[in-house]
């Protein structure tokens, strides 16, 4: 109509169109609008997780007795242990490397479960309506005023910390946060007129849900995800810290906070290490969020 | 409002007693209460009568109506260390901790988040903003626990000048109340700033702007008393979650509250204080949000409405 054929170009053109730097003639990506530094860290993050087993410098929970508080390398230390050792003289940055394997597990399994147990609540509330959303949401909003550590604390003193508890705490701890988003978003849907045709062609409930209203709400659970992973993995690390998360000697990021904190005046790298490491995966996954939100979900934007 | 107000307080009485239940729930998961007591020479009838006495060849609806009786009147059983003293003693003696605790980090996050949140805003996209956006997203982004031992190593042990933990005077205070404001400083600056944006970018701002007004005067008078009102709102029920967020905080910084009377009896098998302490907090926490609800819909008339 309006002279569109004209202007619509083929990928390849699209990409050859753009400005900015280039490399043997194809423009690279534009770095201010990735989160390269995001990126980068999760990058690292998953590839040590991963390779836990190849890249790590010593064997885990393998120390010398001698070798105890031997000081980060930019601190007086060695290259032997770029991040020191901890008062059994295990190698830090081996224990960091495959505490990122329990952290990237755990956010995993718990995203699956308690993201897949959220969305269909949410899909479900939404699309019926009525006494079922009111009920659905009402226990929604009783699970955001538990207080979970307390509880989750309760629960490690009666059954003993163990991995499974600690899947099934945090999954009970992130779905309601989805089942609140997908509602919103399926109540929008359900009043869109591709819905109304599927109901008067005969699709079945399980149908719309499936193939109408699911593939909108897509979109937003990405985006929950996203900004969920930092939640996971700061709550896995307070419980680990507390006692109450992945039980020894598995190391976990939180319990090596936890197990440095007795010798903090003297090897303060002991807990620092874990706790940066921490602090930097959630700082690039609350970075990736606020990306992917803007880019996939702009009425969530923020100014 | 009648009905909002009905609406409302009912939604906290289900909530506390779905806590309760749980709770109770827990209580019997974790075994017969008559298991301590037992030697080798209790007889079966001796066992019998300890059941009937405490009630447990009842059904267990009755035993839970029992059990909430007894919560009511402020009986919550007794430790079962600490030389037997009564679970309802020692939450009284912590109560005061944790609330100062709560209130001095939520004084944190509201001087810190607020100014920062205004200044990120007015000077939007320059160096400043970047600081404080970084402020923000470092203080929700680390864990508090860390932050505390950074804070004790730092401020504590290599500068001296605030106690490294305990409760000694006005001074301990401080490093808890930062480790924990942190966090919620940073949430209030976010909203706080993008209030702010919106309130600035509005027509009524324009004007103000268009008719000559000096910029300080536009940012005082018109937007910040506007932008205030979102943060503001968040503000009640951030409070009402920084008592809950006590627990990690009380634990490195050995503080006296309810968080860490929570941790020794977790440490300590003592399950009775530790079901005291949650039903407590979540009392504290219910009562809390409920109270910032009502005031709101009080003041803002059109909540009740929604």
């Amino acid at each position: 109509m309006f002279g569109r054929s004209a202007q619509t170009l083929t990928p390849e053109q699209a990409l050859m169109r753009r400005s900015g730097p280039r490399l043997l003639g194809l423009p690279l990506p534009d770095l201010r609008r990735w989160p390269v530094s995001s990126i980068i860290i999760l990058g690292l993050f998953v590839i040590a997780a991963v390779g836990a087993d190849w890249i790590s410098p010593y064997e885990l929970n393998e120390g010398e007795l001698g070798d105890r508080h031997i000081r980060p390398m930019f601190f007086g230390g060695t290259a032997a242990h770029v991040l020191g050792t901890d008062y059994l003289g295990r190698d830090i940055l081996t224990r960091a490397i495959h505490g990122a394997r329990i952290s990237l597990m755990v956010a995993a399994v718990v995203l699956g479960v308690g993201g897949l147990f959220g969305t269909v609540v949410g899909m479900i509330s939404g699309y019926f309506g009525g006494w079922v959303d009111e009920i659905i949401m009402r226990i929604v909003d009783i699970k955001f005023s538990l207080p979970f550590i307390l509880i989750a604390l309760a629960l490690a003193l009666i059954f003993g910390p163990s991995l499974p508890l600690l899947l099934g705490l945090l999954a009970f701890l992130i779905w309601g946060g989805f089942a609140r988003q997908v509602r919103g978003e399926v109540l929008v849907l359900k009043e869109m007129d591709y819905v109304a045709l599927a109901k008067v062609t005969g699709a079945s409930t399980t149908r719309i849900l499936y193939k109408h209203i699911l593939p909108g709400v897509l979109n937003t659970i990405v985006v929950v995800a996203t900004i969920q992973v930092g939640n996971i993995i700061l709550a896995e690390a307070s419980l680990s810290f507390l006692g109450a998360g992945v039980p020894p000697p598995t190391p976990a990021w939180g319990s090596m906070v936890a197990l440095g904190r007795l010798y903090v005046v003297d090897a303060w790298w002991d807990s620092l290490a874990p706790g940066m490491i921490i602090a930097l995966v959630v700082i690039a996954f609350t970075l990736l969020g606020d990306w992917v939100r803007d880019r996939m979900d702009p009425r969530l934007r923020q100014t | 409002m009648k009905a909002f107000l009905i609406r409302r307080a009912g939604m906290s009485i289900v909530t506390l007693l779905a806590v309760s239940m749980l709770v109770f729930m827990l209580a019997r998961l974790q075994g017969d209460p008559r298991a301590v007591m037992l030697s080798d020479y209790t007889t079966n009838e001796q066992y019998e009568a300890w059941g009937r006495e405490m009630g447990l060849d009842k059904p267990i609806a009755i035993q839970y109506v029992v059990y909430m009786g007894k919560v009511l009147k402020g009986d919550l059983g007794d430790s079962l260390l600490q030389d037997g003293t009564s679970v309802a003693t020692l939450l009284w003696r912590r109560i005061p901790n944790t609330i100062q605790l709560a209130l001095c980090a939520f004084a944190v996050a509201l001087i810190l988040g607020i100014p920062l949140g205004v200044i990120a805003a007015i000077t939007r996209g320059s160096l400043w903003d970047y600081g404080a956006r970084s402020f923000a997203i470092f203080g929700h982004s680390a864990p508090s626990f860390w932050v505390g031992l950074i804070f004790i190593v730092v401020f504590a042990v290599e500068l001296g000048w605030f106690p490294t933990s305990r409760k000694t005077g006005l001074d301990s205070l401080v490093l808890p109340s930062m480790a924990l404001g942190w966090g919620a400083a940073g949430g209030i600056l976010r909203l706080m700033r993008s209030s702010m944006l919106e309130v600035l970018d509005s027509e009524y701002v324009k004007l103000a702007k268009a008719k000559g007004m000096s910029s300080i005067q536009v940012v005082w008078k018109h937007a910040f008393r506007n932008a205030l009102i979102a943060p503001l709102t968040a503000a009640g029920l951030l409070f009402a979650g920084l008592i809950t967020g006590t627990v990690v905080t009380e634990s490195v910084f050995a503080w006296p509250g309810l968080g860490l009377l929570a941790i020794q009896a977790v440490n300590k098998s003592d399950y009775p204080v530790l079901q005291g302490v949650i039903l407590l907090v979540t009392v504290i926490y219910v009562v809390t949000a409920l109270a910032v609800d009502l005031l709101y819909a009080y003041i803002d008339p059109r909540i009740k409405y929604n």
